[in-house]
């Protein structure tokens, strides 16, 4: 069993992603609805494999998320793939310095895929 | 040959009182006897002719004898002749007498007869030799006075030719001069004694009239001119004459100009004294000068009266004349006559060469720049009677303004690619600044309005830079303005100053420190232009001169100069304007793909996940999950609806096309629904809703877009502070109802209040908080549309308030908001 750790704002989209990956069978998804959220379920003891978080969020965004990330010794190696609306993922993704991007509104099987690559890869 | 001619005695007596012997002597062939019977006789024969011997008879009286003896010594003829007196008988005092008289022999009786005759013979022969030498003498005598009277002829023939000569001379002199008038007249009573002929031609008057008429002379000289000739001629004296120029009437009354010249002069007889004169007609002359003098006035008004400058150098460069109204302009004045031209303007030899090359005989044209002012000049050789070049001629033709305008005309098609040059109006301005200074002001000020109070100057200038920075000091009077109490000055307006002084200044409070601030900065003349664009006043610009007095001209041009730069400013406002309006619309579009998107993920994954679970036949899953799902799908659906009804709204609001459909409402029923209606996601967010409503609040109301309007601020209110409770109360007034949405949650900063009704804008982030950032801009012109206000308060950190104001009844005006003006932002928006 992988853990995914989903951070987004929206409810639904939380309640969306949980859905789909955990109905593969062999993920547990974990969502928090802001990046303080996150950091702190991951404080209470939580190690994820692989983080799926959006950029633009009320309360702590995501950029700010993956700044604090650097201090947290758990997360330094979790890889985590960008979820966002915005036009200019890509850039975003690389300047916040997170290891791929999911554009949204997403495709399922494009999503399984990345998030089966993004895990077995650091698993193996 | 003379002794054989008989010799002359003359005899005083008769023959018949000689005695007998000396009367038959006498009667011989020998001699010629005169007799003379009387002396005064005896005397006037004597004196006619040459006698041998003059006898005096006893006849004659002895006194008498006496007498004529003395008298006849006295006659040339007789005065050496021998006298005889042949007396009866005498005294010897008596002969002593006679020998005293002259009578050389006296003989009385008795008679010595032989020595009577001896003496007589005697006598005789001495005549004859006497004779005889004397005749000898008088041959030499007679040739040389006859040489002589040959030459004294001839000579008078000569003179007499000559005086004829000059006499017709003269006649033909004076006869031959056309306007001259000889006349000679009597020094004392002045009438006229001779005049030439001429006379009578010139003036018509009849010669005998000139010389008849007493007075006649002056009688025709006009009274102006009479007492002056009377003196003139009273004066006249020898030597030199003296010459006046008087008027003289013809015979029909014509007025001539006469010039006389007189002098004392003696008469032909030489008995006396009398006036000659010499009366020239110079009337043509005259009205020649006259002519010249009406030329000459024409001239002087002409070249007065226009922008030409005349003046005249002769051969080594002196002026030797000067004319017009500008002669100051080149350098000229009316002391330089008979100075060096090329003196004065030996600092231009440019200047001194050309007049030079219009002395060696070359007419050109040129362009010439005196101090400030520039001409256009003719230069031209100036010739005399006998084509020799006498001096030169510059005519100046004043261009400065021509040229000035010229200037302006360049200056301002350089300072619109100044202006237009870059988008940055402040520096662009700060650049015209410097260009107008100094040449065309002293110092200027550019300033423009920040607000309608506040202006705020971005550009100034002084021709000393060191005191630019005081320009700044005096912003609070900019722009600056006479003094003028009472007046109302059109800002829209150009105002010229003239003569000013920095007291004049209108300055609220009036300190000393900003008049001295003026005085540094120098100030005569003042225009001030506003900037104009688009029929509003951004701003103005201030024009000083410190020197001189600005023409309407200069008005003009600064008014032109003003002109573009608002309108450049305009332009480049209006593009930062339209700038900044792509700025929000691509970044609202960035928004609005972002919160169209967001809820399209979870529907596309919900609806993705149904399918595979259909395809993998999970059948039991998709039952006990499909509830939800579907639930979840309708609520992003939903919320799509929500914005896609967002956008129409505001495409609407600018297009006019929102209609109300009013109808009775209670909003106090409606904000509880309301209240329902959000109470999950109220509770999702955190927040306590409290609901303090007035029962039974009703008006005419459109109840879809009130609720629009209320529920707009509420999510609001959950967006921006969530765990917070937010309130929402509801009263009616007397006209109105008022509803209240307050929140305890981030708050508004102060500066972003107006701006949160505006499209697009929102205060927070786009990045934290979701939204198209339109919701406050419809809430505002639903209420709008319903004649009512919406406002907010607000503190940072506290809180918000957002208050409703609703009129019961409004009628709206048709189309609403048609009769607003579209922003160009407004229009960006549009699809």
């Amino acid at each position: 069993m992988k853990t995914i750790l989903v951070v987004d704002d929206e409810k639904d989209i939380r309640e969306a992603f949980k859905e789909a990956l955990e109905s593969e069978g062999h993920y547990n998804v974990v969502t928090a609805r802001d990046g303080a959220d996150a950091l702190r379920i991951v404080s209470e003891g939580l190690k994820p494999d692989l983080i799926l978080l959006d950029l633009m969020m009320g309360g702590m965004d995501g950029e700010t998320f993956m700044r604090k990330r650097v201090d947290v010794p758990t997360l330094t190696k979790v890889p985590v793939l960008v979820v966002s609306a915005s036009g200019s993922t890509e850039i975003k993704t690389a300047e916040v310095n997170a290891d791929g991007w999911l554009k949204k509104p997403l495709d399922l099987d494009f999503l399984l895929r990345s998030v089966r690559e993004k895990v077995d890869f650091e698993t193996a | 040959m003379i002794s054989q001619e008989s010799v002359s005695i003359l005899l005083v007596g008769a023959k018949t009182d000689l005695p007998g012997f000396l009367r038959a002597k006498l009667d011989s062939s020998e001699f010629t006897v005169v007799e003379c019977p009387s002396c005064n006789k005896a005397l006037g024969t004597a004196a006619s002719a040459d006698y041998a011997v003059i006898l005096i008879s006893s006849k004659i009286r002895f006194a008498d004898s006496l007498a004529f003896a003395k008298k006849s010594r006295e006659l040339l003829t007789a005065k050496d002749t021998p006298m005889m007196l042949v007396a009866r008988k005498l005294e010897r005092h008596q002969a002593h007498e006679a020998h005293l008289s002259g009578i050389a022999d006296v003989v009385d009786e008795p008679y010595d007869e032989l020595a009577v005759l001896l003496k007589l013979e005697a006598y005789v022969r001495l005549y004859k030799k006497t004779l005889q030498a004397s005749l000898r003498g008088e041959i030499v005598k007679e040739k040389e006075r006859a040489e002589r009277e040959r030459e004294r002829s001839e000579l008078e023939l000569k003179s007499l030719r000559r005086e004829r000569h000059v006499q017709q001379k003269y006649r033909d002199l004076v006869e031959s001069i056309e306007h001259g008038i000889l006349w000679i007249a009597d020094p004392l009573s002045l009438n006229i004694l001779f005049v030439s002929p001429r006379a009578e031609k010139l003036t018509g008057h009849p010669l005998r009239d000139w010389v008849t008429r007493r007075g006649f002379f002056f009688s025709k000289v006009p009274k102006e001119d009479r007492t002056r000739v009377i003196e003139a001629f009273d004066r006249a004296d020898w030597g030199a004459s003296l010459n006046i120029e008087h008027r003289f009437l013809d015979k029909n009354g014509k007025m001539l100009w006469f010039q006389t010249a007189v002098k004392l002069v003696e008469n032909a007889e030489g008995s006396g004294h009398e006036l000659r004169g010499f009366s020239v007609d110079v009337t043509a002359v005259k009205n020649s000068q006259h002519d010249l003098q009406i030329f000459k006035e024409r001239f002087s008004t002409v070249v007065d009266a226009s922008p030409i400058v005349v003046f005249g150098i002769d051969n080594a460069g002196t002026i030797s004349f000067g004319r017009g109204r500008d002669l100051k302009s080149i350098g000229l004045s009316d002391d330089w006559i008979g100075k060096s031209a090329f003196e004065l303007y030996k600092d231009d030899p440019e200047f001194v060469g050309m007049m030079q090359r219009a002395l060696n005989g070359e007419q050109f044209t040129s362009e010439v720049c005196f101090r400030h002012s520039w001409f256009q000049c003719l230069f031209s050789p100036q010739r005399d009677f006998k084509d020799r070049i006498s001096g030169a001629t510059m005519v100046a033709l004043d261009t400065t303004s021509k040229k000035l305008a010229d200037g302006r005309q360049r200056f301002l098609f350089e300072s619109w690619e100044v202006l237009s040059d870059s988008l940055d109006y402040e520096a662009t301005l700060k650049k015209v600044a410097s260009l107008i200074v100094p040449r065309f002001a002293d110092w200027c000020a550019v300033q423009l309005f920040e607000s309608v109070k506040r202006a705020k100057i971005v550009a100034a200038a002084h021709a000393d830079t060191a005191k630019t920075s005081i320009i700044q000091e005096l912003a609070p009077f900019f722009p600056l303005r006479r003094r003028l109490p009472g007046e109302v000055q059109d800002p829209s307006r150009v105002s010229v100053y003239r003569d000013l002084k920095p007291s004049d200044i209108s300055m609220k409070p009036v300190e000393e420190k900003y008049l001295n601030f003026v005085e540094l900065l120098g100030l005569k003349s003042l225009v001030s232009v506003p900037l104009l664009a688009r029929g509003r006043s951004i701003g103005f610009i201030s024009f000083v001169s410190s020197s001189k007095n600005y023409s309407d001209e200069d008005a003009a041009f600064f008014e032109e100069l003003a002109r573009r730069a608002a309108l450049a400013v305009d332009n480049a406002r209006l593009y930062r304007n339209a700038e900044k309006a792509v700025n929000t619309r691509d970044e609202f579009l960035s928004i609005a793909s972002h919160e169209l998107k967001t809820p399209l993920t979870p529907l596309r994954l919900q609806l993705q996940s149904i399918q595979k679970a259909f395809n993998e036949g999970k059948l039991e899953y998709l039952k006990s999950r499909m509830g939800s799902m579907l639930e979840r799908s309708d609520r992003q659906i939903s919320r799509l609806t929500g914005l896609i009804d967002d956008l129409l709204d505001v495409s609407r609001i600018n297009l006019g096309r929102m209609q109300l459909d009013l109808k009775d409402t209670d909003l106090s029923h409606l904000l509880e629904e309301v209240a329902d209606q959000f109470g999950d996601q109220i509770e999702e967010s955190g927040c306590t809703l409290r609901l303090n409503v007035e029962k039974g609040i009703r008006g005419k109301w459109d109840s879809f877009r009130i609720e629009q309007v209320i529920v707009n601020l509420l999510t609001n209110a959950m967006k921006y502070a969530p765990k917070s409770t937010i309130q929402i109360t509801a009263t009616s007034g007397p006209d109105s109802a008022q509803v209240r949405v307050a929140d305890s949650g981030i708050g508004i900063a102060k500066e972003d209040q107006v701006r949160i009704f505006k499209l697009f804008e929102r205060a927070a982030s786009p990045k934290h908080y979701g939204g198209l950032g339109l919701g406050l801009y419809i809430v505002k012109n639903i209420v709008e549309a319903h004649g009512g206000s919406v406002g907010v308060s607000s503190r940072e950190g506290f809180g918000t308030a957002f208050t409703v104001d609703l009129p019961f009844y409004y009628q709206p005006e048709i189309n609403f908001p048609g009769n607003k003006k579209r922003r160009a932002t407004d229009l960006m928006a549009l699809p």
